[in-house]
C-alpha cells in the first residue's frame, strides 16, 4: 500500500455502543447467571450466622441457648429457607459446570458430563445423608 | 482503534487470580456438598424440632468445636464459603458497573472474607482456653 | 407479483441501519420481505438489497456456516445469517453483532478481534525452528495419533465469525480481554502435540486480559455455531494458569533460597 496519498477523505466513523449496566437483563441466560453469582450474597450472611453461633458458644451456656433460640425465629427460618434454595441453585449450576472445567480423562477415554454430573448429584445426597445421621446419632 | 502497524507492544503483566481463584473454588465445592447439609440442620431440624439433636447442647457443641476434626469442619465451612462469596461480589460488582477503584474493592472483599477468617480462627482458639 | 413461491408469506423485517457519514447513531427502518420454508436471514437481507434498498449493507460470503462473515444479532441473540431462518420467527429483528463497534448498517469493525487472534500466536510453535524440515508437510514432519488430534480438534472448529464476542458480556465490559474465541484458539495449539509454544503463550494467558477476564457466564459456548465450547477452553485455561502461578511461586521460592 502506498502511504500518503493526497486526497485521503474518509468517512469511517466505527460507531461503539456502549454497554448498559442493566445488560444482565437483556436475556434469561445473562439472568440466570446474575442470580447465579448472587448466590453469593446468601452464602456470605450464611458464613456470618455460623460465625455468630461460634461467638455466642465462646460467651457460655446461656449466649449459646439464646443464639439457638434465635433459630426458630420466623424471620431466622426464613432467612435460612432463602439460604437453602441459594445453595441448591449454586449446586445445581455448580455441577453443571464443574465438568467443563475438570475433564477426566483416561487413557484415550474420556469420562462424559453427565456421568459427572451424576457422580456429583451422588456424592451430595450421600454427604448429606452422612452428615445429618452423624448429627442426629450424636451422643445420642 | 490503533492500527497494527503504528501499536505499541503491549504489556500483560501475570494477574494474581490464581490464589483467590483457587479459594473460590474450593468454597464452591463447599457450598454445593457441605453447606445443604449444614442448612438443613442449623435451619430446619433444630428450630422445628424435626429431630432430637444432642450435638447442639452445650456441653457437646463445646466439646466438638474443641476436637480438632471438629474445629477443621467449623472453619471449613465457615472460611471457604466467605471467600467463595467475596470472589464472586467483586466480580459481581464489576458485571454491575459498580467498581471503585481497585485497591479499594480488593481490600472490601478479600479483604473482608480475610477478616472473617481470621475471626473464626480467633474464637475457634478462644473456645480451646 | 414474481414467480416466488406460490404462497409467500410476508415478513416483516427491522433493520438497524447506520450510515457514518451522515447517522451519529444506529437507528431502525422496517422492510417486507416475502419468504418461504427455505427463506434464510442472510436471504432476506439479499432480497431487500436486491428489491427494496440497495443501499444496505451487511457482509456475507459462503451462505453454508463456514466463512464465518455474516454473523447479527438476531431479534438480540448472536446467530448466523446463513443458519437462522425465518420461518422459526413471526417477526425479524437484525442488528450489527453487540460488542463489536459498528462500520456501517450490519458490518461490525472485527479489527480488535483479529488483532486479539494474532496475539494469541495461533501457529504450531517449536523450540528449535531449524529442525523443521520445511520440504516436508507438517503432518509428515511431525506425526500425531489420532487420539492427540481428539485432545484439540474440537476446539479447532472455529469460524472466527465473533458471535462469541457478541455473546460476552466481559468482552462488552472491557474490550481489553482477549474474549473467547482466541483464547480458545490459544487452547487449540496448547493442546497440539506437535507444538511446543505453551511459555510464549502463557504471557497472555494468566494476564487479567487472558483467562482471568472470564467469569463463566457460558453464553459464548450457547451461541457458537460450531460446537466449539470456549468457554471449557477458557476455564481450563484457568486451572492451567493456576497450576503455572503455584509452580512460579515455588521456583520463585527455590531460587530466593539459593541466594
Amino acid at each position: 500500500m502506498t502511504e500518503n496519498h493526497e486526497h485521503k477523505q474518509t468517512f469511517r466513523k466505527p460507531y461503539q455502543h456502549k454497554q448498559s449496566r442493566w445488560w444482565w437483563l437483556q436475556n434469561r441466560f445473562f439472568t440466570l447467571y446474575l442470580i447465579r453469582e448472587a448466590t453469593a450474597v446468601w452464602v456470605l450472611l450464611y458464613c456470618l450466622l455460623l460465625l455468630s453461633g461460634l461467638v455466642s458458644l465462646s460467651e457460655g451456656e446461656a449466649a449459646w441457648s439464646d443464639w439457638l433460640n434465635s433459630l426458630s425465629h420466623p424471620a431466622a427460618v426464613g432467612f435460612q429457607m432463602i439460604v437453602l434454595t441459594a445453595v441448591v441453585y449454586h449446586a445445581v449450576t455448580w455441577f453443571k459446570l464443574a465438568p467443563k472445567i475438570m475433564v477426566v480423562r483416561i487413557g484415550t477415554w474420556t469420562m462424559p458430563e453427565r456421568l459427572m454430573l451424576i457422580g456429583q448429584w451422588l456424592g451430595l445426597l450421600i454427604l448429606t445423608a452422612a452428615l445429618l445421621g452423624l448429627a442426629i446419632a450424636w451422643g445420642a | 482503534m490503533l492500527s497494527s502497524q503504528s501499536k505499541p507492544q503491549r504489556q500483560y503483566p501475570r494477574s494474581h487470580e490464581p490464589i483467590v481463584w483457587s479459594l473460590f473454588g474450593a468454597g464452591g465445592m463447599v457450598v454445593a456438598f457441605l453447606l445443604p447439609a449444614a442448612v438443613l440442620i442449623t435451619g430446619f431440624i433444630a428450630p422445628l424440632g424435626v429431630a432430637e439433636l444432642p450435638i447442639l447442647s452445650y456441653s457437646l457443641a463445646l466439646e466438638f468445636c474443641r476436637s480438632w476434626w471438629g474445629s477443621l469442619f467449623i472453619l471449613v465451612c465457615i472460611v471457604l464459603p466467605a471467600f467463595h462469596a467475596a470472589h464472586r461480589l467483586y466480580h459481581g460488582m464489576h458485571d454491575l458497573h459498580l467498581r471503585g477503584a481497585n485497591w479499594l474493592m480488593l481490600t472490601v472483599f478479600y479483604g473482608g472474607a480475610s477478616g472473617l477468617a481470621c475471626a473464626t480462627l480467633f474464637y475457634l482458639w478462644i473456645l480451646r482456653h | 407479483m414474481n414467480i416466488a413461491a406460490p404462497s409467500a408469506d410476508i415478513m416483516k423485517v427491522t433493520v438497524q441501519r447506520y450510515r457514518p457519514e451522515q447517522d451519529n447513531e444506529p437507528w431502525l427502518q422496517h422492510y417486507q420481505v416475502p419468504f418461504s420454508a427455505d427463506t434464510s436471514v442472510l436471504e432476506a437481507l439479499q432480497h431487500i438489497k436486491d428489491h427494496l434498498d440497495p443501499s444496505l449493507s451487511f457482509r456475507w460470503s459462503c451462505r453454508m456456516a463456514i466463512c464465518g462473515s455474516c454473523g447479527f444479532m438476531i431479534n438480540g441473540v448472536p446467530k448466523l445469517g446463513c443458519k437462522a431462518f425465518l420461518r422459526d420467527y413471526s417477526e425479524l429483528h437484525i442488528a450489527a453483532l453487540d460488542n463489536f463497534p459498528i462500520e456501517r448498517d450490519l458490518i461490525s469493525d472485527i479489527s480488535g478481534f483479529v488483532e486479539n487472534l494474532e496475539t494469541i500466536k495461533p501457529y504450531i510453535i517449536r523450540d528449535d525452528p531449524q529442525e523443521l524440515d520445511t520440504s516436508q508437510p507438517i503432518n509428515q514432519a511431525f506425526i500425531q495419533t489420532p487420539a492427540e488430534l481428539s485432545l484439540y480438534q474440537q476446539f479447532s472448529q472455529c469460524i472466527n465469525c465473533g458471535l462469541c464476542y457478541a455473546a460476552c458480556p466481559q468482552f462488552g465490559r472491557n474490550p481489553d480481554f482477549l474474549g473467547p474465541a482466541a483464547l480458545a484458539l490459544a487452547s487449540r495449539y496448547n493442546r497440539d502435540s506437535r507444538d511446543q509454544g505453551q511459555e510464549q503463550r502463557a504471557l497472555f494467558l494468566n494476564a487479567e486480559e487472558g483467562v482471568w477476564s472470564c467469569t463463566f457466564v457460558g453464553y459464548c459456548s450457547e451461541v457458537c455455531p460450531k460446537q466449539v465450547d470456549p468457554a471449557a477452553a477458557i476455564n481450563q485455561g484457568k486451572a492451567a494458569s493456576t497450576t503455572d502461578y503455584m509452580l512460579n511461586l515455588l521456583s520463585l521460592s527455590k531460587s530466593g533460597e539459593k541466594e
